[in-house]
């Protein structure tokens, strides 16, 4: 029998295959949608060997909008990165939580100061991500639980996963980690969003599979 | 403290759950315990009145006791026909002049239900504060490779965030086989426990403090029970 650390990447490893067969069905299903806009299969989801990621020391801004730094990130491209001057994180933190029933505005907020998603790994973003992780494990679960995650507003959950999914794979706590894991338990095998940003559920899975592979690795290292 | 007996209340939605809880503390000499009742959220007042006053009967012929009859009789078995947090709960309650409040409901409190008990409510939370605080923290300690235990604490509005800790310990479950039984395991430990602080409380033991400082955890993934699962039976065989 295994110990602590490999029963829990043991656990990881096999959520990894899960999930990188969930990706070959949804993208299948939303390249109907738009094929332009839609992540290619990223070739390390076939070999488990990722692009290395780093959490930022700086704040970074890049020449893209949130939304292709996301499909270009995710499609395991580099993304140019310049040292820009940090917006304060506690203005954003109360702008955010004053938008708690604006969907729409949040999603802006979000999209605005993470042009560049690997920020959102960086320390001053602490106190946002312990926020995103419990509005989406507090208010979205337990409406999706009550009724379906189908009815939660798809831009601000997908969003919301992605940022989740990069942290996660940046970091050693592992409630970012299995935050995703309960939303993807929730998700039917067969659940294919609808909105414009559909394709978001594509890079969500990349992002997901990426942490899961990285903090199995991390684990394993501790064996 | 004066030689008035401290005021205990037992607030729960089910008589059977209260009852336990009662037995287990009724013979300490300096407190004066009373069962306070009130309507669970799934169910109408009338109904959850109706479920508890059977259920006291059923458990009153089980244990050839009369408790819940003299319980009664003396006005120490009362029914609140709205949730805790209601005016007319919270104006009942201040009436009853209770010091302190032992939790068995599955509601969180506001600060006027709270403000109700003189010295407060307690809440044997199954993990060890402050460190973890939240849902699945039983989980969470086991997966994290850290001690298991339970914290009676005075709750405030907050997840877990309570200032006054009157007392944590260690437990062992290396007993247990599998995450649902160590959870039933400790759940059932809370009377012991609200016995353990009743008793520190009137020894006018110093209070700790919960700084805050833990993080708060969320239910935890079928992928990692599971996990924790493997864990209890490897360390149960």
């Amino acid at each position: 029998m295994g110990t602590r650390y490999e029963v829990i990447a043991d656990a990881l490893r096999s959520r990894f295959i899960d999930v990188c067969e969930r990706f070959m069905i949804v993208r299948t299903g939303l390249m109907e949608f738009d094929s332009q806009v839609f992540p290619p299969l990223p070739e390390s989801l076939k070999t488990s060997t990722f692009r290395k990621l780093e959490k930022p020391d700086v704040w970074l801004d890049c020449e893209f909008n949130g939304l292709d730094a996301f499909a270009t990130l995710a499609g395991e491209k580099g993304i140019s990165a310049t040292e820009s001057p940090q917006p304060n994180s506690n203005d954003f933190l109360r702008e955010l939580r004053a938008a708690a029933r604006k969907p729409d505005e949040r999603v802006r907020l979000l999209l605005t100061r993470y042009r560049h998603p690997l920020n959102i790994a960086a320390n001053s973003e602490a106190l946002i991500c312990e926020h995103l992780l419990e509005r989406l494990m507090v208010a979205d679960r337990a409406q999706a639980e009550r009724q379906s995650i189908a009815v939660l507003y798809e831009p601000d959950l997908l969003l919301k996963l992605n940022l989740i999914a990069i942290k996660s794979s940046l970091c050693d706590d592992l409630r970012y980690i299995d935050a995703l894991n309960y939303i993807y338990e929730l998700s039917p095998p067969d659940w294919l969003p609808k909105s414009e940003y559909a394709w978001l559920f594509g890079t969500f899975l990349i992002f997901y599979a990426r942490a899961l592979e990285v903090c199995s690795c991390q684990i394993e290292k501790c064996a | 403290m004066s030689n008035r007996k401290m005021r205990v209340a037992i607030l729960a939605h089910s008589f059977s759950g209260a009852y336990r809880i009662f037995r287990e503390i009724q013979d300490l000499e300096h407190i004066d315990v009373s069962i306070v009742l009130s309507p669970s959220p799934s169910r109408s007042p009338v109904s959850s009145v109706a479920v508890n006053v059977l259920r006291a009967f059923l458990d009153s012929l089980r244990n050839f006791s009369i408790d819940a009859l003299q319980l009664l009789a003396k006005g120490k078995l009362v029914f609140l026909t709205k949730q805790l947090d209601h005016k007319s709960s919270t104006s009942k309650l201040n009436q009853l002049d209770f010091d302190i409040g032992l939790h068995k409901t599955g509601v969180i409190y506001r600060s006027q239900t709270i403000a109700a008990f003189r010295l407060g409510i307690l809440n044997p939370h199954i993990g060890l504060l402050p460190q973890y605080r939240g849902r699945s923290v039983m989980e969470w300690s086991l997966l994290q490779g850290d001690p298991v235990g339970i914290t009676v604490f005075f709750i405030d509005e907050g997840i877990d965030t309570g200032r006054r800790i009157v007392f944590a310990e260690e437990v062992d479950i290396t007993n247990c086989g599998s995450v649902t039984e160590a959870k039933t395991y400790l759940f059932n430990l809370d009377a012991l426990f609200f016995r353990k602080a009743l008793v520190l409380l009137a020894s006018n033991n110093p209070l700790l403090s919960n700084n805050g400082t833990g993080r708060r955890y969320y239910v935890m993934s079928k992928l990692f029970t599971g996990a924790v699962d493997e864990l209890l039976k490897t360390h149960h065989r």
